[in-house]
């Protein structure tokens, strides 16, 4: 049978499993975490907020959520809700190559985690210059260093700010955030699809999720932000900036694997 | 793939973790046949079924579908497989339409004209949502989905369960003329025993995990006897009689359920044990307690 057919079918399938607004709602909720930044900047717009803040991911817990509810919502089942059905059972038991199961809902998982990351892409290149206020002479000096073309600016409203100019730095910022987004989408897959076989696989998904949750907090809680060192997330990002082509075509080849991988770990795995 | 026998499953085995559910299971069905699966609540039933359209694995022996094994089949095969669950299928929000339209894309034999006539005929509005549905109409929704992609093998775990009685007699009807008009195989889980007398050629009654029997209604029910033993003039025998499946002693009576033997009778039971004995034939319903009571 033609698996094309079958792959599509399974996606328009998956498309009306969910209500319509939680479709909407997804991406905006991945969306609005992430330029929460530029939503403080429109309310002040003397506020150019420091590099740190902006490359900040302090929610990305979502995309675990979203990926747990669109890639396997039968594993997140508790004793009163496991009499709510989610199609799985239907769906795999249709004329179907169980594979492409997963790859349907890897399709709208993606789709629903990366699409205003992605439109945020070419918006970002229309005002590609980005201004960044740094609160130190040497965080500045830092960001000038790493990234090529960036420079100090005069004239800043406050002592105490430091601001620089970075070209194309809004498209820099915004391919960033996409790649963290798809980093995590790429991971929380191969979790899920790692623990999806188990039988305590509910346990393990929420000790993983809540790992995430204290990970991502423990960042912005324990991270070293005096001025005299590079941050871990302003280091992570200036080596993203440096091996931008390795390290798209490095994410790209996991993308395929970790779902090629998590195809045939599903499709063994019992229901 | 070649076979002989549609459904077959051979010595299997299955846990959950506790004690087993399925316990050296065999079954086989035969070609174009009605076969009707009893148990109690428990007996295993539904794993089974879950087993054979591929959902779980067995621990130990085989599990045969159209001659593949369903839990690796692909789409190819899994196309002749029409399966039914107990539970409800679908999340609520789900239109019918998308339902329909799924399987329209995925099966090339689907029969559309039977769809539409089973949706009419069981007032299912297409742009209702699942959720809308009465739960009797979610269980006739499930039966079109299964029975429209005309299988060659129809797996239905309690098709009649939430229906009531006149949907029932529709549904049966509609798995008869499934089978009059294709090589359809069908095995069907109940627990209403009229619904397999109606409809089923042979039937199969599961206790604690395994077949107590599996054979034709008819030979089933000439083959089982209830033998009632009482007047003892030399007390209450203890005796065990070969191919009895339970006996119940009182201080006065004595009463044998048991498959039919040459050489005992109403008249030779009496003779041996000094009483008076009568027998009587089972009704399936009889017959299913019987043997669902049975502990050997």
């Amino acid at each position: 049978m033609n698996k094309n057919k079958q792959l599509w079918a399974l996606i328009k399938f998956q498309l009306s499993v969910y209500p319509l607004i939680a479709l909407v709602v997804m991406p905006l909720a991945i969306g609005a975490m992430f330029y929460s930044n530029s939503i403080v900047y429109l309310v002040n717009l003397h506020y150019d907020p420091p590099l740190d803040q902006m490359l900040s991911e302090q929610n990305l817990f979502l995309v675990a959520i979203f990926g747990m509810a669109l890639l396997a919502p039968e594993i997140a089942r508790t004793a009163a809700s496991a009499q709510i059905p989610t199609g799985s059972e239907f769906v795999l038991t249709r004329a179907v190559d169980r594979p492409l199961v997963l790859r349907s809902r890897a399709v709208l998982y993606y789709f629903v985690v990366l699409i205003l990351p992605l439109i945020a892409l070419p918006l970002a290149a229309t005002q590609p210059s980005l201004q960044v206020g740094e609160f130190s002479a040497t965080a500045q000096q830092q960001v000038i260093e790493a990234l090529p073309g960036s420079m100090a600016m005069d004239g800043a409203p406050y002592e105490s700010r430091h601001d620089i100019l970075v070209p194309h730095g809004a498209v820099l910022v915004a391919a960033w955030r996409f790649w963290v987004i798809l980093a995590v989408a790429i991971i929380g897959e191969a979790f899920v699809m790692l623990i999806y076989p188990f039988q305590w696989r509910r346990w393990l998904l929420w000790v993983g999720f809540f790992l995430l949750v204290f990970a991502s907090t423990s960042f912005l809680i324990f991270a070293d932000h005096s001025s005299k060192h590079v941050t871990f997330t302003k280091r992570m990002f200036f080596g993203f900036v440096a091996h931008q082509p390795v390290i798209w075509l490095c994410t790209l080849a996991a993308l395929v694997m970790a779902h090629l991988w998590g195809e045939r770990r599903f499709a063994g795995a019992e229901q | 793939m070649t076979y002989d026998d549609p459904i077959e499953m051979q010595n299997v085995s299955r846990s959950f973790g506790g004690p087993p559910v399925l316990s050296d299971l065999n079954l086989t069905v035969r070609p174009r046949s009605i076969y009707g699966f009893l148990g109690r609540n428990g007996a295993g039933k539904t794993t089974a079924l879950r087993m054979l359209a591929g959902l779980i694995k067995p621990h130990r022996g085989e599990v045969r579908v159209l001659g593949g094994d369903p839990f690796t089949a692909g789409a190819e095969e899994r196309q002749w497989i029409g399966y039914m669950s107990e539970k409800p299928m679908l999340p609520g929000s789900t239109r019918v339409s998308s339902i329909t339209a799924m399987a329209r894309a995925l099966y090339p034999q689907w029969d559309t004209a039977m769809e539409e006539a089973l949706l009419s005929k069981y007032e299912i509005g297409r742009r209702a949502r699942f959720s809308t549905l009465s739960a009797g109409r979610q269980r006739l929704l499930a039966f079109i989905m299964a029975i429209a992609q005309r299988p060659k093998v129809l797996l239905l775990d309690e098709p009649a369960a939430n229906l009531d009685v006149v949907a029932r007699r529709e549904i049966l009807d509609d798995i008869l003329g499934l089978i009059r008009d294709s090589e359809c195989t069908v095995l069907f889980s109940t627990h209403i025993l009229s619904d397999v007398e109606r409809v089923a050629d042979e039937i199969g009654i599961l206790a604690k995990g395994s077949l107590r029997v599996s054979e034709p209604l008819d030979s089933l029910k000439d083959s089982i006897r209830q033998f009632h033993c009482f007047g003892f003039t030399n007390g209450v025998p203890r005796e065990e009689l070969p191919g009895a499946f339970r006996v119940s002693r009182t201080r006065e009576d004595v009463t044998i359920t048991m498959r039919t033997h040459p050489e005992i009778t109403p008249e030779s039971l009496a003779r041996r044990w000094s009483c008076q004995c009568e027998s009587r034939a089972l009704s399936l319903e009889d017959i299913f307690v019987e043997l669902s009571l049975n502990q050997s």
